[in-house]
């Protein structure tokens, strides 16, 4: 399940600006689901593909512009981010913010602590705590992927980011506007989401 | 001393290494005694990895019907 290595910048820009296909394949697999991410977090559903679909564009055309001040990631990255707010912009009469309420459900089931605030419902042992062996578990690999399509966009893209792309939180803020504080509980929100789901999953077998 | 509801609403932050330093040693110091907050914890470091394992490309298939898209529009352009 883990993620082949892409090439490094130098070789992805060389290919990417002799419109290798190649290349151009390995980048938009590897991009397109946390672009896609990204738009939605900023300006919701409806235009994120299309964002998108622009953003790979204005990459093709500035890519000899590039002047590798940053990684190509983060560059990417600020494409996507810079397209859907100025669509934001361009389109806010037309959105319905649902998006973006904010998530207040608790962390943790109430219940599960009492007057004092000390567990009376503790969590329960996994059967390991060993991340590869819980993933051997074809079900349980599919549900963490269910649950985190499932988490608000903003926890979602938070989380990609932070974890699986490995950007600087520095950096996140920036693209999602937000502050460092609020990326902490973006990704407590998210992870506790998931540590719930597998909790539930050891004991229902289901999720 | 801290409750382990607290501790769950600080372990984002404790994980994220902006706790200060006498609430990081409340913490510390609750987990020393709590075995169930030790677990919580754990947990949610196991489900970090977890996460970074998952995968979260798209397949070959769809990455091709993106890049022909995207080389006619860029064609187009070009000749425009």
């Amino acid at each position: 399940m883990s993620h082949k290595p892409l090439p490094d910048d130098e070789q992805l820009i060389s290919g990417l600006l002799k419109k290798d296909q190649a290349t151009y394949i390995i980048v938009v697999k590897h991009y397109q689901y946390i672009m896609v991410n990204l738009a939605r977090s900023i300006i919701g559903d409806a235009f994120a593909e299309e964002v998108v679909q622009e953003s790979w564009l204005s990459m093709a055309k500035g890519l000899d512009k590039f002047e590798r001040r940053s990684s190509f990631k983060t560059w990417l990255m600020r494409i996507v981010a810079n397209a859907a707010k100025s669509r934001l912009r361009r389109e806010s009469r037309q959105l319905h913010l649902g998006e973006y309420t904010l998530d207040d459900s608790p962390l943790i089931n109430p219940q599960r602590f009492n007057s004092q605030g000390h567990w009376q419902s503790p969590p329960s042992r996994w059967e390991s705590d060993d991340p590869e062996t819980l993933l051997s578990s074809q079900q349980l690999g599919d549900c963490l992927e269910k649950t985190i399509e499932k988490l608000p966009h903003q926890q979602r893209t938070a989380l990609d980011m932070y974890e699986q792309q490995e950007l600087p939180s520095q950096e996140i803020c920036n693209l999602l506007d937000i502050s460092e504080s609020n990326l902490r509980v973006l990704l407590h929100r998210a992870r506790n989401r998931i540590r719930n789901m597998i909790e539930i999953f050891h004991q229902e077998g289901t999720c | 001393m801290l409750s382990c509801k607290e501790l769950t609403e600080q372990a984002g932050d404790y994980l994220g290494k902006q706790l200060p330093l006498s609430k990081t040693l409340q913490l510390k110091m609750h987990l020393l005694l709590c075995r169930h907050c030790r677990r919580y914890l754990k947990q949610l470091r196991t489900t970090i990895y977890m996460v970074k394992m998952t995968p979260n490309t798209i397949s070959d298939e769809k990455a091709k019907q993106i890049v022909d898209n995207l080389f006619d529009h860029y064609t187009q352009n070009q000749t425009k």
